[in-house]
């Protein structure tokens, strides 16, 4: 008699609509990055959201104008995100040299190291994002398989550049460090196992079962929708929208050594994360080539003009397109630098997608989206 | 299953994929950017480095009496290495040693430092251009 009771005043609370308002953030324990979310739920299910983002403002882009010469520019725009810096270092770099007019000087071997640099920050953000992605899941064994096998690729940058986050390679007119044939090799070797294991990755994300029935079907992006709302990066060729920066502006050697695009059709948390993992694929393709092409010989030529034009990169970030923007007025200092991130293209859709989506499938649906929030601030 | 097994099994046997670092010292690599070392004998005080580097952690004091001395804050340095690339005497080298934490014994007021060092430079400017003016006139 009493379990009945029980029964039928469960059956009452669960037809009653509960609202309930869950503000989550600036500062809170569970996050990586300080963003701010207020949650409008109905029951479980989430009914509208609200984002604040620019709670870790830290006025670079001023800076870039008042404080620090054009030499100095990409070591401090390096600074802007941990995990992309040399994403953000190389636009930086080439936007200053368009501005200065010496972009077609640049040796051909300055470009595969840019390159390189590049797409070993892509190899590296988007293990990250993937672990993360497991974890958030709920499967911590995966994500602590991949993190380990993301300290191979940091590894490989420390033994390359000398550091295992901040590159600090690029420098206006080139790069600053050779990569001599030795490291060559041992760089090859490493990339062998990185192919493992991003195979490894590859067998998970589309054989284990708990990870697929929780990320199948969850926030479906159309192909009209991403182009509605203009998203960018392996978010929007998840969609089957072919948009990738590295093929419309090529600052490197990336048509020369046939580049090809990876896109998916289904649009949902798990095509977002498949498209990660065969571009890292790619990405070791793209390393390879590059290494095979180019030789040792000159890497740098000397700056001696001050940036007098305006001039404009787009350069694709593991997150997706990230845009530079230099007026030089033939000073030491540009009259204005502009960077839009990747992320700010990313979030006006998250509300769409979130909504009538349940409670606990917010942190996967938001990892598969891949935020970078201090990117974002600036 | 079996393979399952096995797995765990055999992990029992293996080495963890972590350092154990207080008990294996951890080696940086060859190439490491590490801290800054300055050779006293080569360097003409040039103020190159303290020109180009980005975050401004290298400052030279012109004393009163015309010695010099060179300042090197390791908590605000970014190891890009950029100070050694353009030394054009040799001077600087960077170690691939990591720079040894800030401590009472090694920690200074860079503020302090950097105030001190624009004022001196103001006075030495100032002495500069009287001697020039002496020079002139004589």
């Amino acid at each position: 008699m009493a379990s009945e009771s029980k029964n039928k005043t469960r059956e009452i609370q669960i037809k009653e609509k509960v609202y309930t308002t869950i503000p989550f953030g600036s500062q809170h324990v569970a996050l990586p990055e300080p963003i701010k979310f207020i949650f409008d739920t109905e029951n479980e299910i989430v009914k509208e959201i609200k984002f604040d983002i620019a709670y870790v403002h830290r006025g670079i882009e001023k800076a870039l104008t008042t404080m620090f010469d054009f030499r100095k520019a990409p070591y401090v725009v390096g600074r802007v995100c941990g995990i992309c810096s040399a994403a953000h270092t190389i636009p930086c770099a080439v936007v200053m040299e368009r501005a200065i007019g010496i972009d077609r000087e640049i040796p051909d071997r300055a470009k595969a190291i840019r390159m390189i640099a590049l797409e070993i920050n892509r190899l590296q953000s988007h293990f990250l994002i993937n672990g993360h992605l497991a974890e958030v899941c709920g499967y911590e064994n995966v994500f602590m398989h991949i993190w380990r096998d993301r300290e191979m690729i940091m590894d490989l940058a420390d033994m390359l550049f000398g550091n295992r986050v901040q590159y600090d390679v690029v420098c206006v007119g080139g790069v600053n460090r050779d990569i001599p044939k030795d490291k060559e090799r041992v760089l090859l070797d490493k990339l062998n196992e990185i192919e493992k294991s991003v195979e490894f990755m590859e067998k998970i994300f589309t054989k284990d079962r708990t990870l697929v029935s929780r990320l199948k079907g969850l926030g479906v992006v159309s192909k009209e929708m991403a182009l509605e709302y203009g998203i960018v990066g392996p978010m929007a060729r998840a969609s089957g929208v072919k948009t990738d920066c590295r093929v419309e502006d090529d600052w490197g050697l990336y048509k020369d050594l046939g580049f090809e695009m990876v896109t998916m059709e289904e649009g949902d948390s798990l095509a977002r994360c498949l498209v990660r993992v065969r571009e890292c694929y790619e990405s070791i393709r793209i390393i390879r080539e590059a290494i095979k092409s180019t030789e040792e010989g000159e890497i740098s030529i000397k700056v001696t003009a001050n940036p007098k034009y305006e001039a404009v990169c787009r350069n694709e970030a593991p997150r997706g397109e990230l845009f530079y923007y230099v007026k030089g007025t033939g000073g030491i200092m540009p009259d204005r630098v502009r960077i839009r991130t990747p992320t700010l293209a990313n979030i006006p859709i998250l509300p769409e997608v979130m909504k009538d989506v349940s409670y606990n499938d917010i942190p996967p649906l938001l990892m598969s989206f891949d935020p970078c929030i201090a990117c974002t601030g600036r | 299953m079996l393979k399952m097994f096995l797995t765990s099994v055999l992990n029992l046997f293996r080495k963890p994929a972590t350092h154990l670092y207080p008990f294996e010292p951890y080696e940086p690599f060859e190439d490491y950017r590490g801290r800054i070392v300055w050779n006293e004998e080569k360097c003409t005080f040039c103020m190159r480095c303290e020109m180009v580097c980005p975050p401004g952690a290298i400052k030279i004091m012109i004393m009163e009496d015309d010695t010099k001395r060179w300042l090197w804050n390791p908590a605000q340095c970014i190891y890009c290495g950029e100070c050694v690339r353009n030394c054009p005497f040799g001077a600087l080298t960077q170690e691939n040693q990591y720079s040894p934490p800030l401590d009472k014994s090694n920690k200074r007021d860079w503020s302090e430092i950097e105030r001190e060092a624009e004022r001196l430079k103001l006075l030495w400017r100032e002495r500069l251009r009287k001697k020039s003016q002496a020079k002139k006139s004589s």
